[in-house]
């Protein structure tokens, strides 16, 4: 494949200026179509996937760590040498073979076998235990509805999120109570550490070639892991569970999210006045790229962007929603008639409303989500009255959810 | 009373010779032999057999195609006009005219499969395409 380089931006600048851009780059454009010839090389010898090579290395524990950085084998923090004996100790907490693919990660297509999730899951500071874990994200991740490429390479800077339900909590000690995505959580540390440094090392997405994030997230380093705090959620039924998986499953979900809000209510007494500040964060979320009244059914398109979002209730934020709404699905069919913006504030082209809609102007409220299953919220986090709200990015089709498998 | 003292002073500098050394022991960290597990894993290549080349836009039929990004239309507007202008014997086709499903960014390689085949019904010998941003 032959590439003209056009110079940025070419989105958002005006008709006569992107068409004299298309003036200049046209020669050469012709030039690249009627010239442009792939180098053709040998095949070369094919590495096998199993088992990996082994680095022999003299130096100091910060003189190794320094080695890995340079060699594009760390993401810049520190790592535990993943040496074969951890590498062994890790594989014992999973009957897989080794030399088992269980992804192919985009945009690289690096192989990523069982031997090396157990190698990551050293360099990021898991055990032996977590290795069902770490394979259960693996399968979220790589399932195409994740979207992993898109979102890995683009310039929005996204953030892998992962919310875990069922025994599996209490069994590894994942934080679901206070500061469950901050510090002094090793298991959701070492998960979110893990995720990208398969993601960057094996996937090849770094910057600035191949992750084009303008500013890139805290959530492209440590990703966001966070279990659900299942004891304290009102409705009795966890996310997993509204999935149809059973209470004793242990699930992981993943999506890609654009970055996430907060909502601080600490006034709110009805279950209605919290909810409509919860719509007011949701209705701001991911400004610019979504759009009006999308649907979840439908694939991804300049009019269904950003298609659901994600609540993260804190316990007391949802005992105020529980006395009002005693059903999931009334919280959330409420916040989608209420999460709404007028005409005005969508970006260009991405809300047209349809005839059955109805008359409306500039100022016409219009809502974002037309189903209540694009609402979607867990219940998680210690006291306080704080929420967060993480929108989808956009070329994600759904939540994935996988079976944790002993 | 003297005795006493003396004791004190000699623990204190014992104790002040042994925090010494144990720093000493910290900032000169020996070099030692690693060895590692090399977490880069490989990428499977295979051959393919290459699309011909051209060397002429002459009489060929270009598909132009949009992802959906901003002004990547207008890009491609442009284009289309300077072809019919400069290459009249080209025959031009907008794919993004022609069949609006493929105005999208794929996704997934089952959709960049279908948009592939979807050009490949148009008979092209050569596509330009826009990745705006």
């Amino acid at each position: 494949m032959a590439f003209v380089d056009v110079s940025h931006p070419m989105g958002m600048i005006s008709l006569p200026e992107i068409r004299a851009k298309a003036d200049e780059a046209f020669p050469k454009i012709v030039q690249m179509a009627t010239t442009w010839k792939p180098n053709v090389t040998a095949v070369q010898k094919i590495t096998p996937a199993y088992p990996a090579e082994r680095i022999k290395f003299k130096g100091t524990y910060e003189a190794l760590n320094k080695m890995f950085y340079d060699k594009g084998l760390s993401i810049g923090l520190p790592i535990i040498p993943p040496t074969p004996e951890k590498v062994a100790a890790m594989l014992k907490g999973t009957t897989r073979k080794p030399g088992e693919i269980v992804w192919t990660v985009p945009p690289k297509m690096g192989q990523l076998t069982v031997e090396l999730v157990a190698a990551y899951g050293v360099m990021a500071g898991s055990k032996p235990e977590h290795m069902p874990l770490l394979l259960a994200v693996v399968k979220a991740l790589s399932s195409t509805d994740y979207d992993w490429r898109g979102s890995s390479t683009t310039t929005a800077p996204t953030n892998p999120i992962i919310i875990i339900n069922g025994p599996i909590l209490d069994e590894l000690g994942i934080g679901y109570s206070t500061g469950a995505l901050g510090g002094e959580m090793p298991v959701n540390i070492s998960v979110g550490y893990f995720i990208n440094l398969v993601g960057d090392i094996i996937g090849g997405s770094v910057p600035p070639e191949n992750d084009k994030s303008t500013q890139g997230s805290r959530g492209d380093l440590v990703a966001v892991v966070i279990g659900e705090n299942e004891k304290l959620n009102p409705w009795k039924q966890s996310y997993a569970v509204d999935q149809g998986f059973k209470p004793t499953d242990s699930v992981v979900t993943a999506y890609s999210a654009y970055m996430g809000s907060n909502n601080v209510d600490h006034t709110s007494v009805k279950g209605e006045e919290l909810l409509n500040t919860l719509a007011a964060g949701l209705a701001g979320g991911a400004s610019g790229i979504s759009s009006c009244l999308t649907h979840m059914d439908r694939g991804y398109a300049v009019t269904n962007r950003v298609k659901f979002a994600f609540l993260f209730l804190g316990p007391e934020h949802a005992d105020t929603i529980y006395k009002d709404f005693r059903t999931k699905k009334s919280v959330s069919e409420y916040l989608v008639k209420k999460t709404v913006l007028p005409f005005w504030m969508y970006g260009p082209d991405l809300c047209k409303p349809p005839k059955e809609f109805g008359p409306w102007d500039a100022n016409t409220p219009i809502p974002r989500f037309t189903g209540p299953e694009q609402v979607r919220f867990i219940v998680t986090g210690g006291p306080g009255k704080q929420s967060q709200i993480w929108p989808t990015f956009t070329t994600v089709t759904k939540p994935v959810s996988v079976i944790v498998e002993k | 009373m003297r005795k006493p003292m003396k004791f004190s002073v000699l623990l204190a500098i014992m104790l002040g010779m042994l925090l010494f050394v144990s720093q000493l022991a910290i900032a000169k960290e020996q070099a030692q032999e690693w060895e590692v597990i090399n977490p880069a894993g490989t990428v499977q290549i295979k051959q393919e057999q290459l699309a011909p080349r051209i060397n002429t836009l002459e009489g060929k039929t270009i598909v132009l195609r949009w992802n959906g990004k901003h002004n990547g239309d207008n890009f491609l507007d442009r284009i289309a006009e300077l072809l019919k202008e400069k290459i009249p014997s080209a025959k031009v086709i907008k794919l993004y005219e022609v069949d609006k499903s493929t105005i999208k960014i794929s996704g997934s390689m089952a959709e960049s499969t279908r948009i592939a085949q979807v050009i490949k019904g148009l008979k092209a010998d050569i596509v330009i395409a826009a990745q705006t941003d």
